[in-house]
């Protein structure tokens, strides 16, 4: 119930978020991945580039879980559901090189049915987290149309309910590359690994994550480039 | 704690690589200044008692007095999730988990602190030479494993190590690090690709499977960087 309404809530936010008046140009990132947290997740996000320097965004991320935990003790089944608004703001740039801030604060809601295990649907534990994660992003023209990234991210996630709890801190490297394959179609490719700790080691130690996805450029063309890529946790 | 200076470090990287940039045209743009940036993800391999251990890192901060000075935040870490190497550890006498009275431990760490590099480059020669001096702190713990992870009771795995091994599963230390690496240029002028050796001396590290507090000290590590920064100009 509570994922539905989650679901719903960020649903009805992007479709605000996308109708707003447009000052830049939009963008609309659709990808799949894999991490130790998930099997399997997918991402959606709008991003609008407000300014040539500064982009925000509104993300909701999906998965089904591999390694999670609810009270610093793991899960291994259930369901995650990330909402979070990703920015990127451009410090530095030459024909060389790019760098940019990026920041990212979300909700972060994960259950689990019958944690007790004994195949019955009587139980459901949920819990609900805060993530923050400042980074730097670096890109790398390679040419007119491709883009190298790489970067260092500090992902950070405290879970809220049903115990307040420093579930995980992580230092992460991240990489990837990005490909524009046409005037409104830009595919990339990103990841990140790093050492993890928190809730008195009980938490993830290590964290990796990779994902693949398509970037639709929406609207007017706008001085920002599309294929910086935020990094993605 | 680590998680604060990591945000304080990137606050203040942002702040003053921001203030380094000047207004953008896409081209090369940026203004003589006399304070240059570097980013730079390690991966890097520690020679510890009969095995190596696999680390990931990252290095971010500023460079001085033309590029002969470079001063910034560290991080590497061993993390049990890329280091399979367990370690035999009895229990105290009369003392049993699961049934076991001796455990295989994994082990993990996490090494933070300040970094200052000076550096030359080689005469008649692109290559440049740093030669880092890293003061921090070291965390280092031995941890259950596997199905270990699985209490018997349900209670957090860390409360079941604190007791099992005398609160003494993990701990803390000062470090002290020296290194050389050669840093050498790629078609790019803002990306470098450089190999590190460096020597470990790890004060008091003593823990319930390493009484001796030998297991991190005085130990070789050799890392593998890719430099991203500034151009010097």
């Amino acid at each position: 119930m509570i994922q539905t309404k989650t679901i719903l809530l960020a649903a009805t936010a992007l479709l605000l978020f996308i109708s707003s008046k447009n000052y830049g140009q939009n963008m609309l990132d659709i990808s799949v991945g894999s991490s130790n947290s998930d099997y399997v997740f997918t991402t959606l996000a709008f991003r609008k580039q407000v300014s040539e320097r500064f982009r925000i965004g509104l993300e909701v991320q999906a998965g089904s879980i591999r390694y999670r935990f609810i009270e610093a003790k793991p899960i291994r089944e259930g369901y995650s559901t990330t909402i979070s608004v990703p920015i990127l703001y451009k410090l530095y740039e030459t024909d060389n090189i790019r760098l940019d801030l990026y920041t990212r604060v979300g909700v972060r809601f994960q259950g689990v049915i019958d944690p007790d295990g004994n195949d019955e649907r009587d139980e459901t534990l949920t819990s609900t987290a805060i993530n923050f994660e400042p980074g730097l992003m670096v890109s790398i023209p390679i040419s007119e149309k491709w883009l190298i990234h790489s970067g260092i991210t500090f992902p950070n996630f405290f879970e809220l309910s049903p115990t307040f709890i420093f579930e995980n801190h992580v230092s992460a490297i991240t990489a990837g590359f990005s490909y524009k394959a046409s005037e409104n179609k830009v595919f990339f490719l990103k990841g990140l690994t790093g050492g993890a700790a928190g809730a008195d080691g009980d938490s993830q130690k290590y964290s990796w994550s990779a994902q693949a996805g398509v970037r639709f450029l929406l609207g007017s063309k706008s001085k920002g480039n599309p294929r910086v890529l935020e990094s993605s946790y | 704690m680590k998680n604060y200076i990591n945000i304080l470090a990137l606050v203040l990287f942002s702040a003053a690589a921001g203030f380094a940039q000047t207004e953008n045209t896409g081209t090369e743009n940026v203004k003589s200044s006399k304070i240059g940036w570097f980013i730079t993800p390690e991966i890097s391999t520690m020679f510890l008692d009969n095995h190596v251990g696999k680390t990931v890192g990252l290095q971010m901060g500023f460079r001085f007095f033309k590029d002969h000075l470079k001063v910034g935040y560290f991080y590497y870490g061993r993390s049990g999730g890329i280091n399979n190497e367990t370690f035999a550890t009895n229990l105290q006498p009369g003392v049993t988990y699961k049934g076991k009275s001796q455990m295989q431990l994994r082990s993990d760490h996490g090494a933070f602190g300040l970094m200052i590099a000076p550096s030359f480059t080689l005469p008649n020669s692109k290559v440049e030479i740093d030669l880092p001096i890293m003061i921090g702190a070291i965390g280092a713990g031995f941890y259950l494993a596997g199905d270990d992870r699985k209490t018997p009771d349900g209670r957090r795995v860390s409360e079941w190590e604190n007791e099992l091994f005398q609160e003494k599963d993990a701990a803390g230390a000062g470090l002290t690090e020296f290194g050389i690496r050669g840093l050498f240029p790629t078609k790019n002028p803002s990306v470098k690709v450089g190999l590190g050796v460096h020597y470990t001396m790890v004060a008091d590290l003593k823990t319930y499977y390493d009484p001796t507090g030998e297991f991190y000290n005085n130990k070789l590590r050799t890392s593998l960087i890719v430099q991203f920064g500034s151009a010097k100009k």
